[in-house]
C-alpha cells in the first residue's frame, strides 16, 4: 500500500519524456510523408513532358496548400507590422504572399533531378511546435533543409522552412520591416501584386 | 482514502515540476530577448498582439545588427552584383563547361582540407578540444588516404566532420558582438567582427605563406571560381525570391553566421 505513490510517480516520470518525444515522432512522420507525397508527383513519369508541366504544377500547388499554413506564415512574416494592416489588407496580403511563394519555389522544385532526402532529428521548440531536420543530398553537396511544423486544429502544418540555417519567414520579415519603414501597407501590397502578376521575373 | 490523497499530491507535484521547468526555460529565453536592442525605436502600447509578438521573437533569438553605413553598403552591394553577373558568373560558367563536375568537387575538397589550420586554431581558442582532435584526424586521413585531400573518404564518418570554425566565430563565442553590418568588395556581406575575423583567418591559411604574392591571390580567386561553378544559381535564387535583395542577403548572412557561432 505504501509503495503505490512511489510507483505512480515513477510511471509519470517515465511517461512525460515519452509523450514529448512521441509528439516529435509524429512531426517527423508528418514531414516524411509530406516530402514523400511531393517526391511522388515530381518523380511521376507522366509529367516528364514539357507540355504536362503545368498540370504537374497544379497538382503540386493543391498538395502544398494542404501542407503549409499560409495564414500563420503571413502573420509571422509581417511580425510587428501586422498592426498597420486592416483585416481586408491582411487577407489580401496572405493571398498574394502565398501566390508569390508558390510562384518562386514551385518552379524550383519542379527542376528537381535526382536528389535524395535524408531525415535527421526532430527538436521540440514549444508545446505544439517542432523543428524537423532533413538533408537534400546531391552529387556534390548536402543542403540542410529544416521544416518547422505546428500542431493546431488537430492537424500538422508547416509554418517555416530553414535552408542552411536561414529561416525564410524571418528573411521575409526583415525585408517587410524595411519596406514598411518608409512605405504604407498598400505600397507593399502593390509591390507583391506586381511580382505575382509578372510573367517572368528577369534574372540580370 | 489516504492512498488517493498521496497519489493526488504526487500527481500535482509532477505537474508542478513539469511547468516549473517549462517556465524556467521561458524566462531564460525571455531574459535573452529583453537584453537585445529594441527592433524599432518607437514605443508601442501593450495590446492584443504583444503577447504573440513576444512568443514570436522568443522563438527566433537572432541578434539585430545595425547598419549605419547602409548607403555605402548598398553601393558596394550593387558593385558586387555587377561583378558577379559580368565577371565571376561567366568565368565560372566557362570553367564549369570545360571541367567535369567530379574534378571540381575534388578541387573543392583540396581547398577545404588545406584550410585545416584555421579550423584547428579556432577550435582550440574556443576550447572545443574534442572537435580539434576530430578535425586533425580528418586532415590526416584525407591527406593520406584521400591523396592530399583531393578525395574525401572522411565524408562517410559523421564524427570526422565537425562543423568548421573560423576567427569570426571565435570572437562570437567569446561574447564579442557583431558590431555593425558591412559589405566588403568581392567578399560580400560581413560585419565589423567577422571582417576582422577574416583578416585573422588569412594569417592561418597556409596558402597565403607561399611566395610570390600572386600565388595566394590566384589560388584564392581560383577557389572562388571553382566554388561558384558548383553553386551556379544560388545567388540568383536568393536574389529572385527577394523583394529587397540587399536586406535579404544581409539577413541571410546574419542568420547563417549566428547558427555557425552557436554550433
Amino acid at each position: 500500500m505504501k509503495r503505490q505513490p512511489v510507483i505512480i510517480l515513477l510511471i509519470l516520470f517515465l511517461a512525460l519524456p515519452v509523450s514529448a518525444s512521441a509528439q516529435a515522432d509524429r512531426a517527423l512522420d508528418f514531414v516524411r510523408t509530406s516530402v514523400d507525397k511531393v517526391l511522388t508527383i515530381l518523380r511521376d513519369p507522366a509529367y516528364k513532358e514539357e507540355s504536362t508541366r503545368e498540370i504537374q504544377r497544379q497538382k503540386l500547388r493543391t498538395l502544398v496548400e494542404t501542407l503549409f499554413d499560409y495564414d500563420e506564415i503571413s502573420k509571422r512574416a509581417l511580425g510587428r507590422n501586422r498592426k498597420a494592416f486592416t483585416p481586408e489588407q491582411m487577407d489580401e496580403f496572405s493571398d498574394l504572399f502565398s501566390r508569390f511563394l508558390e510562384k518562386i519555389y514551385l518552379d524550383r522544385i519542379q527542376d528537381y533531378t535526382d536528389e535524395k532526402v535524408t531525415y535527421g532529428k526532430a527538436t521540440i521548440l514549444s508545446k505544439n511546435k517542432i523543428e524537423v531536420e532533413t538533408n537534400v543530398v546531391t552529387a556534390s553537396k548536402q543542403i540542410p533543409i529544416n521544416y518547422r511544423v505546428v500542431f493546431q486544429h488537430e492537424e500538422w502544418r508547416g509554418y517555416d522552412v530553414l535552408i542552411e540555417g536561414v529561416s525564410l519567414v524571418r528573411n521575409y520579415r526583415s525585408q517587410f520591416n524595411k519596406i514598411l519603414q518608409k512605405k504604407t501597407p498598400e505600397d507593399l501590397l502593390q509591390q507583391l501584386r506586381d511580382k505575382v502578376n509578372k510573367k517572368e521575373i528577369p534574372m540580370d | 482514502m489516504k492512498v488517493n490523497r498521496t497519489a493526488l499530491i504526487s500527481f500535482t507535484l509532477v505537474f508542478l515540476l513539469f511547468f516549473a521547468g517549462y517556465d524556467a526555460n521561458y524566462l531564460k529565453t525571455f531574459a535573452q530577448e529583453t537584453s537585445l536592442p529594441a527592433k524599432t525605436g518607437e514605443e508601442t502600447a501593450p495590446d492584443e498582439y504583444d503577447e504573440w509578438i513576444d512568443i514570436l521573437e522568443e522563438e527566433e533569438p537572432v541578434p539585430y545588427v545595425r547598419d549605419p553605413l547602409e548607403r555605402f553598403n548598398r553601393a558596394i552591394f550593387t558593385f558586387n552584383d555587377f561583378f558577379y553577373f559580368k565577371a565571376l558568373k561567366p568565368v565560372a560558367r566557362g570553367y564549369g563547361f570545360i571541367t567535369p563536375e567530379p574534378v571540381r568537387v575534388k578541387v573543392k575538397n583540396f581547398f577545404y582540407n588545406i584550410g585545416y589550420p584555421i579550423r584547428f586554431v579556432n577550435n582550440i581558442l574556443q576550447a572545443k578540444f574534442k572537435r580539434a582532435g576530430q578535425g586533425t584526424c580528418r586532415f590526416v586521413f584525407n591527406s593520406t588516404v584521400g591523396v592530399l585531400g583531393f578525395f574525401d573518404p572522411a565524408q562517410k564518418y559523421s564524427w570526422l566532420n565537425p562543423p568548421p570554425e573560423d576567427t569570426g566565430q571565435t570572437f562570437g563565442t567569446w561574447g564579442i558582438g557583431n558590431g555593425f553590418y558591412i559589405v566588403l568588395p568581392f567578399f560580400g556581406p560581413s560585419t565589423l567582427r567577422n571582417a576582422i575575423g577574416l583578416a585573422g583567418d588569412s594569417f592561418l591559411q597556409p596558402v597565403n605563406y607561399v611566395k610570390p604574392f600572386y600565388i595566394p591571390l590566384g589560388a584564392g580567386s581560383y577557389e572562388k571560381v571553382n566554388e561558384t561553378s558548383l553553386s551556379i544559381d544560388k545567388y540568383e535564387d536568393l536574389k529572385e525570391s527577394a523583394l529587397d535583395p540587399y536586406i535579404a542577403f544581409k539577413d541571410a548572412y546574419i542568420q547563417n553566421r549566428e547558427k555557425a557561432v552557436q554550433e
